[in-house]
């Protein structure tokens, strides 16, 4: 832990993090990105939840809407942890590593992978089997209420780290 | 989506941010709104930061005791329209900040204006009346 809170000082001392920390646009513009991300990250993900629990999109294949909404997913992960680490270092050592709101993010979304990672690695090795099936298998429902619970709570830590 | 159903995934949210923790509110929650004073000292150090500004200050009270207390003020964006720099403040400056207590005793200050030494007013906003 000690190498972290060193690591983050540094962070926040660098050139770098100071120049966002003191900049008159840098931090607002970026925060506004993380939002556009963030959008992005989560709608996606929430169609392709709630298709999982069908309740939109019925009759279409889970594997092609995965396909077409899943890069867009990816895009907008990329998007958060770029923005993300652009407002971290502003304040990294000082406030975010130590915040309980921030860890329990972190923690939250290390979740979400895990429960994705263990949906593809389970229920969707046989996805052919229920692309079309209504309802969908009690697995891939579980996972995707998880993801909606996971997410969410993402979200709400995130704007609840500046009220702790 | 079953009414029962949405209220169970309300209620674990509302769990899950409503516990043990005791939250320190920061934004104006965060101080005595209805009490507004005023500390007199000398400027430890100020950080022109966003998204909030703060002095560290050392408030001397009428028995001489010292309180270090951090006091907070607007983004850098807020404080240069207001004609502020990142030299407008300096360590070691005396003043008297007028603003509110942060609650539950906490070392916090919210500020309002400062008055200098020689009667000299600087606040850190446009708003020609701060009033809550």
């Amino acid at each position: 832990m000690e190498t972290l809170l060193a690591f983050c000082s540094w962070l926040e001392r660098s050139p770098f993090g100071s120049e966002v920390r003191e900049s008159l646009w840098i931090f607002p513009t970026v925060e506004t990105l993380h939002l556009f991300g963030m959008v992005l990250l989560f709608s996606t993900i929430a169609v392709m939840d709630l298709r999982l629990l069908g309740r939109v999109m019925r009759r279409e294949k889970v594997t092609r809407l995965a396909a077409n909404l899943l890069p867009w997913t990816w895009a907008g992960f990329v998007v958060m942890l770029l923005t993300g680490t652009v407002l971290f270092s502003a304040h990294a050592a000082k406030t975010y590593i130590q915040n309980p709101l921030f860890q329990l993010k972190m923690i939250l979304i290390f979740a979400a992978g895990v429960n994705a990672l263990v949906f593809h690695l389970t229920i969707c090795r046989r996805v052919v089997q229920w692309d079309y099936a209504a309802p969908t298998p009690f697995a891939a429902k579980a996972a995707a209420t998880l993801s909606l619970l996971l997410w969410g709570a993402v979200i709400a830590a995130g704007r609840w780290i500046g009220f702790v | 989506m079953k009414l029962r159903t949405f209220s169970r995934v309300v209620a674990s949210l509302v769990w899950i941010f409503s516990s043990a923790w005791a939250f320190a509110h920061h934004g104006t929650a965060a101080y005595e709104m209805a009490s507004p004073t005023s500390i007199k000292g000398k400027v430890v150090e100020f950080e022109w930061a966003n998204p909030h500004a703060t002095i560290v200050f050392e408030a001397k009270d009428e028995k001489g005791a010292v309180r270090k207390l951090e006091v907070e003020t607007n983004s850098p964006n807020l404080l240069h329209r207001a004609g502020w720099t990142k030299q407008t403040i300096k360590p070691g400056q005396e003043m008297t900040i007028f603003g509110f207590r942060g609650k539950d005793g906490v070392a916090t200050f919210r500020m309002e204006k400062i008055v200098w030494p020689d009667g000299r007013e600087t606040t850190p906003s446009n708003a020609t009346s701060l009033k809550y």
